[in-house]
């Protein structure tokens, strides 16, 4: 999906081709000063869950927003994404925001704009990102320290 | 101790923290170079706090903190310890992977902080594999379907004109096998890429391939008259093996397409050769879903098939199995003879298993196993097979196992077992069934199987009611001392008393039998056993004041020789209350002795010197031997009530009361006897030399007040004063 990549692409402004799969939790800081105040937000990058990793609630306890993260090459992302959605509202009332990243790359043979609109109004916004180009990254994050600091 | 620590914990590079009752934590094993960069001084000074060092540990110290206090209430008794997971911590000195484990060793709450990068790197390499694996799956499935979709809008649009040019182009180099055929499923156009797989020269018959397929897809999964006669979509995998060609596993997905009447007018097979990602999948399945020490699906992969079947609502029964004491072993036998015999007791338990049953390591020295109730079985049945099943895993965990320097080792069982749906509606619900029944069996002499049952729930509900319940039952003035009397036969005197702890709730008196055990469980006996010598100091001071001079004896349980303090507190009551340590006396269970024998030793010895005395309680039912009391500080026996109960007519009774009362003379120990109620059995006991007894015959625990009146009465009655 690129979770990692979009996380380094916002807090180092670096992205790198190979994928590398992540283990546990890594948790980063950077400081968004776009609106009146600045606001340190505390990323937490956790390991996808798949068949190998199972869904952890306790790392979504303390959290103000979550950004769920999709792949525009992989049409399958997006009720993978939907899955934890619902898993995460069981635990949690934290605002989220939707980004399908890798929107570089040309969009899945079977994507389906008309289901992705579907479920975009369970998230308080989605974005297109791409962690490779950068596009659309900062401006996710800055939306998210927004709605943080909003709610 | 620390070495045994971080053994039990199963730990290599790790460091372990104690933690304080000022919440602060000190270091008792691993000082690491690792460590300075994330704690960020150096591990000189004795006690640390570990606030605001990371962030990851500050939110996992939450669950610590909670774990550590209150973990009791919670969780049955075997899980000891919580993890965190694995977190990435960025430092000066780069990036380090590390665990947290909160647990509870020994009544110590331990910290430990892992470095797992050994672990970190071995699972992302397979994780790496296996997930761009599973992507790559997925993009297969993604091109199967754009190629079907593709070529049903070719024919739909030209369903006048017959197959054409078009839709040749479109296969023609499609790297995915594609086969037209008709309604019929008799082939129409087949695509170079199919006969690659198939291995199949243009010049063979293409009705071949189909014939192939058919008879995998018969064999393998079901009749084909039921994906052609109910036209819906097909996908599955099939394994082809025709020598000489090389084995195969085959992606096929048929797709009916219907004219505009609604019948189907073509059939389109799809196919690709998934052989490699088929096989680097299960390698890395393996290697990701598995305990690497005994090969069984591990913690992850038994919670998802244990959620597949409650998800389709099959009839299950969960075995939760743990090894009694096997610490001990790794700490007897070393870490790799344990983990030998671990995988000598799967082996031996997996042959027992039958086709279907899920056998799975979740913890260090705990297993489970699933079991799928066969449709239409016969209830009673089955639960005779789950019940064999569990007779003789604990059958054959007593038979002896061998280490490979040929040292001989039982590691015996117990097991908790429960059902769905009859006992729970999810599968967390029927895991923690399962694990309260294994707590039960744990806690039983006598019973190494439980089967879960709404009266074990209620049970362990009124556990944790009495647990709660007991922890203000001294500020709420609940717990009375009641006395007994110990009487000598010979004088007719009551010559001593023991202290007998009562509470009172709510108009019921609880036993001691069913409190007692709870307290220990729950800390909360160091508390309530000061508080009970605190009120013997007091007691001693009203007999004092009514000029009775009476040892008592206060009941002292295995669990309060953690209680570091405790001698200090005992010299401190004494003082208080300017008593004399000769009308003290601690009662202590053979099980005491038995167990952790220096440390007991030494804790008697600084008992002896306060002045307090000792004796040995329920003496007979334990396996103390001659040695053991002969080194020991004890003054007294107490022969437990069981051998006085049948001594008129059981002679092994009667074997083991003599040779109590013989070893207690020669070891010139005084002996008391147990649960005195008759004349025959105080006639034995005079006969046999025991002058000194207890029991209902002599007087039933009464509150202190009855004592003492009942004391002066007696002694009116002597012309005592």
């Amino acid at each position: 999906m690129g979770k990692t990549s979009l996380i380094k692409q916002f807090v180092e402004g670096i992205f790198s081709e190979k994928y590398l799969t992540s283990i546990g939790v890594k948790v980063d800081k950077k400081i968004v000063s776009g609106g009146y105040t600045p606001v340190q937000l505390l990323l937490w990058d956790l390991e996808g869950v798949d068949r190998y990793t199972g869904f952890n609630p306790r790392y979504l306890r303390g959290c103000s927003g979550i950004i769920f993260v999709a792949d525009t090459s992989r049409f399958a992302s997006i009720p993978e994404v939907m899955e934890l959605h619902d898993l995460a509202s069981e635990h949690t009332d934290a605002p989220s925001i939707l980004a399908i990243n890798k929107s570089d790359l040309a969009p899945s043979i079977n994507w389906c704009e008309d289901t992705v609109s579907k479920h975009t109004a369970c998230f308080k916004k989605t974005f297109r990102t791409s962690a490779k180009t950068g596009s659309q990254v900062n401006a996710m994050f800055e939306a998210m320290s927004q709605i943080v600091t909003m709610e | 101790m620390h070495a045994s620590l971080i053994q039990t914990l199963g730990l290599i590079n790790c460091a372990v923290f104690q933690r304080q009752e000022d919440q602060r934590f000190t270091l008792l094993e691993g000082n690491h170079d690792w460590l300075k960069p994330l704690f960020e001084y150096e591990i000189t000074v004795d006690t640390y706090t570990l606030e605001d060092k990371s962030i990851f540990l500050d939110d996992f110290m939450i669950d610590a903190v909670d774990f550590w206090e209150n973990s009791k209430a919670k969780k049955s008794c075997n899980d000891n310890q919580i993890k965190s997971g694995i977190w990435t911590e960025i430092t000066d000195g780069g990036e380090l992977y590390l665990e947290a484990i909160a647990a509870i060793i020994d009544r110590q709450q331990i910290l430990v902080i892992n470095n797992v990068a050994e672990y970190y790197s071995q699972q992302k390499e397979t994780l790496q594999i296996a997930r761009e694996l599973l992507i790559s799956n997925d993009e297969i499935v993604e091109r199967h379907d754009y190629l079907s979709e593709r070529i049903r809008s070719i024919l739909i649009e030209t369903a006048q004109s017959g197959l054409g040019l078009p839709l040749h182009q479109a296969i023609k180099h499609a790297d995915i096998g594609v086969i037209i055929t008709n309604e019929n499923v008799e082939s129409l156009e087949i695509n170079p890429a199919a006969r690659d797989i198939f291995d199949c020269s243009k010049s063979k018959s293409e009705k071949n391939i189909l014939v192939i397929i058919e008879s995998l897809i018969k064999r393998q999964h079901h009749n084909t008259s039921e994906i052609f006669n109910h036209p819906n979509p097909w996908s599955g995998e099939l394994y082809w093996h025709a020598p000489p060609t090389p084995q195969k596993w085959l992606k096929l997905n048929i797709n009916p397409v219907f004219n505009d009447v609604g019948k189907v007018s073509y059939w389109i097979f799809t196919i690709s050769d998934i052989t490699r990602i088929k096989y680097l999948l299960q390698t890395n399945e393996d290697l990701a879903l598995h305990d690497p020490l005994t090969g069984l699906p591990n913690r992850q992969y038994f919670w998802q098939e244990l959620q597949k079947q409650i998800k389709k609502r099959q009839a299950v029964t969960l075995l939760s199995i743990d090894i009694v004491n096997f610490r001990s072993v790794n700490e007897l036998y070393g870490y790799l003879d344990g983990d030998e015999l671990l995988n000598q007791m799967v082996k031996r338990t997996s042959a027992i298993l039958t086709n279907g049953d899920f056998m799975t390591r979740v913890g260090a020295d705990e297993f489970m196993i699933l079991r799928r109730r066969p449709k239409g079985s016969n209830e009673n049945e089955y639960e005779q097979s789950i019940l064999r099943l569990s007779d003789e895993i604990v059958s054959m965990s007593k038979q002896a196992l061998f280490t490979k320097s040929d040292r001989k080792c039982v590691l015996p069982v117990k097991i908790g077992v429960s059902h769905f749906p009859l006992n729970a509606i999810n599968a967390e619900e029927l895991i923690s069934c399962a694990d309260l029944a294994l707590a039960s069996a744990k806690k039983s002499m006598s019973k190494d199987i439980v089967v879960y049952s709404e009266k074990l729930k209620q049970a362990s509900q009124r556990r944790l009611f009495l647990e709660n319940a007991l922890k203000n039952a001294i500020e709420q003035n609940q717990l009375e001392v009641f006395l007994q009397p110990i009487f000598d036969i010979e004088s007719k005197e009551v010559i001593k008393a023991e202290a007998l702890l009562r509470w009172h709730l709510n108009g019921e008196t609880i036993s001691p039998v069913e409190f007692i055990p709870i307290a220990e469980r729950s800390d909360l006996i160091n508390t309530i056993g000061r508080w009970v010598f605190a009120t013997v100091c007091d007691i001693q001071v009203r007999l004092s004041e009514q000029g009775v001079k009476l040892p008592i004896t206060v009941n002292f349980s295995p669990k309060q020789i953690y209680d570091l303090h405790l001698i200090n507190f005992f010299r401190h009551q004494i003082e208080e209350h300017h008593i004399d340590p000769d009308l003290l006396e601690l009662e202590v269970t053979e099980g005491v002795l038995i167990n952790n024998y220096n440390k007991v030793k030494l804790f008697l010895e600084e008992i002896k010197d306060t002045g307090i005395h000792i004796s040995v309680d329920d003496f007979g039912t334990g396996y103390c031997s001659l040695s053991y009391l002969k080194h020991l500080p004890i003054d007294t026996l107490k022969i437990d009530r069981s051998f006085i109960e049948d001594i008129d007519d059981n002679e092994d009774d009667r074997a083991i009361v003599n040779a109590i009362i013989a070893m207690a003379h020669s070891l010139n120990l005084s002996v008391i006897a147990e649960g005195v109620e008759t004349q025959a059995q105080q006639q034995y006991l005079i006969d046999h030399k025991c002058h000194i007894a207890q029991g209902f015959m002599y007087g039933r625990p009464m509150p202190v007040t009855d004592f003492i009146a009942n004391i002066q009465n007696n002694n009116q009655h002597q012309g005592k004063h």
